[in-house]
């Protein structure tokens, strides 16, 4: 009930140092199923239907598909930054599997743990989160002493 | 007073007087009262005396400088040229070209006999002629070197200031800065040019 | 596809722009204060103090600032060594002879809040003596700040069409002999 004990953060981004550009923060993904179990009946239609596509749609991201004999299919994804998450995936369909490992490529791999100054809004702006570039002058010149 | 008269008259039909004499003639020429009054031509305007030497011949030539026609002042009953042009408290040390009107050649202010100025605005373009000349505004107004002097060349280049109100020389570093509720001010600009009109809302802050 | 989702917005609300200054004819205390600005992350609409959200701030041409009033001569940098008899002060002029990047940096120091991030704010400012930069640092410049002091121009800046069209506020009498 009470958050106080919780670990908690602010709202951060993986980008440490950086300057502004999206790099898919998910490194390694690995579906781990059995060939014959009934749990893993979606898995394997997820990977006759849907895991090249995935793969070609996100060629930063190296997919393992590895038969075991296991009884809980499991799709493990390894982050960038060290984390590794584990979702199971037992009797679920390929539809539902497909929005899971999507969600993970989008994900930055940070711990989901409560957030200080969780602000929310029911309408959110039309135009889109403010970013360093919002309400700046565009301007294709470079810059530097160089420039003048 | 006739021949007066017609001395002018003479000098006034010679509006550019040139004199082309010997060297040897120079000296008897010169030592003449009358080329005191170099030309007094009806044309108003400044006179400069060029000398020219050309192996064994000096040429000694007045020039007038003509002034262009300016445009007319908006108070022009007014003696000083400041109250006749309604620029008093809108100048400040960065308005070079106006500066540059009452100042000679070696950057000293013109006597105020000359440029009419009255005491109080006088002493206000003085105070922006110090200020711009310790900005490095008048880059090209400075005492003329003695000849053949080559100044030495300076190890540190000159560092760049602003609004200066004492000479670089004159002031001391303020080791002892006093407590807060006494402290020893560097005054910035100068309380003459107080009433200066600004356009910003911030008041005048010259004790940093 | 991936990189219109929300999560890559959200990282781009984060990242970290480099502003550049130039410092030539400015007052140190004004730079100081632009820098220590940006240098928090106050100029950003989602600014908190305990989020590390500050922009990196490369000036520029710190050789070539400007005091005003006799500060070169009259404003005294003290420190003390620690040893008996370590008490040195430094006249403003002596201190930029002796490093050209010592008032700035002292000045944005002197501004940024007193806690544990005001060394890694410090981090983030990069001084340069002159306007030669190295290209890692170039490469990431997004904006240049606007300069807080206008320069003046010199009289020698003005074009003789410019001289030619200020009017003359006084004639010089007949006999005058300009010097």
């Amino acid at each position: 009930m009470t958050a106080r004990g919780t670990p908690s953060r602010f709202l951060q981004s993986v980008l440490q140092n950086g300057v502004g550009r999206y790099v898919c923060q998910l490194k390694r993904v690995s579906l781990i199923f059995s060939k014959n179990g009934q749990s893993s009946l979606g898995v394997r239609e997820f990977i006759e239907d849907g895991v090249v596509d995935f793969a070609e749609k996100n060629p930063g991201i190296v997919v393992y598909v590895s038969p075991e004999s296991c009884r809980i299919p499991k799709i493990v994804a390894e982050y960038l930054n060290g984390n590794v998450k584990k979702e199971l995936v037992t009797n679920k369909t390929s539809q539902q599997i497909a929005e899971l490992i999507t969600k993970m490529a989008n994900q930055s791999g940070l711990d989901i743990i409560r957030i200080r100054k969780p602000f929310h809004t029911d309408s959110p702006s039309i135009q889109g989160q403010w970013h360093p570039f919002t309400n700046r002058p565009p301007s294709t010149k470079p810059v530097g002493p160089q420039a003048k | 007073m006739a021949a007066l008269c017609v001395l002018k008259s003479v000098r006034t039909a010679l509006t550019a007087v040139h004199c082309a004499v010997n060297n040897t003639l120079t000296p008897r020429l010169l030592n003449g009262p009358q080329l005191s009054f170099f030309g007094c031509t009806s044309s108003r305007g400044i006179r400069q005396v060029v000398e020219k030497q050309e192996g064994k011949t000096t040429v000694i030539e007045g020039l007038t400088v003509t002034t262009p026609e300016s445009p007319q002042p908006p108070n022009p009953t007014a003696k000083c040229p400041i109250y006749r042009w309604n620029l008093q408290n809108k100048y400040t040390y960065t308005d070079v070209l106006l500066l540059s009107q009452f100042i000679r050649s070696d950057g000293g202010m013109l006597p105020r006999r000359i440029t009419g100025l009255c005491a109080q605005e006088h002493r206000k373009v003085l105070v922006c002629v110090q200020m711009a000349h310790r900005a490095g505004l008048l880059p090209d107004h400075r005492p003329r070197l003695p000849e053949g002097h080559v100044p030495k060349p300076k190890s540190n280049p000159p560092l760049n200031r602003y609004l200066t109100r004492y000479s670089v020389k004159s002031v001391k570093p303020i080791y002892r800065k006093g407590m807060k509720w006494c402290k020893n001010r560097m005054p910035v600009g100068h309380p003459a040019l107080k009433d200066n009109i600004r356009y910003s809302p911030k008041p005048l802050y010259t004790k940093h | 596809m991936s990189s219109f989702s929300r999560s890559a917005q959200q990282w781009a609300t984060f990242a970290r722009s480099w502003y550049l200054i130039d410092a030539r004819m400015q007052p140190p205390g004004k730079i100081a204060a632009m820098c220590s600005v940006r240098l928090q992350g106050k100029h950003k609409p989602i600014y908190h103090a305990l989020s590390d959200i500050g922009d990196h701030v490369v000036v520029m041409n710190t050789r070539h600032i400007a005091f005003s009033g006799n500060k070169w001569e009259q404003k005294v940098y003290s420190s003390h060594t620690g040893y008996p008899g370590g008490f040195k002060q430094l006249t403003a002029a002596q201190m930029h002879q002796k490093d050209p990047t010592a008032i700035i940096k002292l000045a944005v120091y002197g501004m940024l809040p007193k806690n544990l991030k005001r060394r890694t704010m410090m981090q983030r400012l990069h001084l340069f003596t002159d306007d030669v930069l190295p290209d890692d640092i170039l490469r990431n410049l997004t904006e240049e700040l606007p300069q807080p002091r206008a320069i003046p121009r010199k009289l020698s800046e003005y074009t003789q069409a410019e001289r030619d069209a200020f009017p003359q506020l006084w004639t010089p009498p007949e006999d005058y002999r300009m010097k």
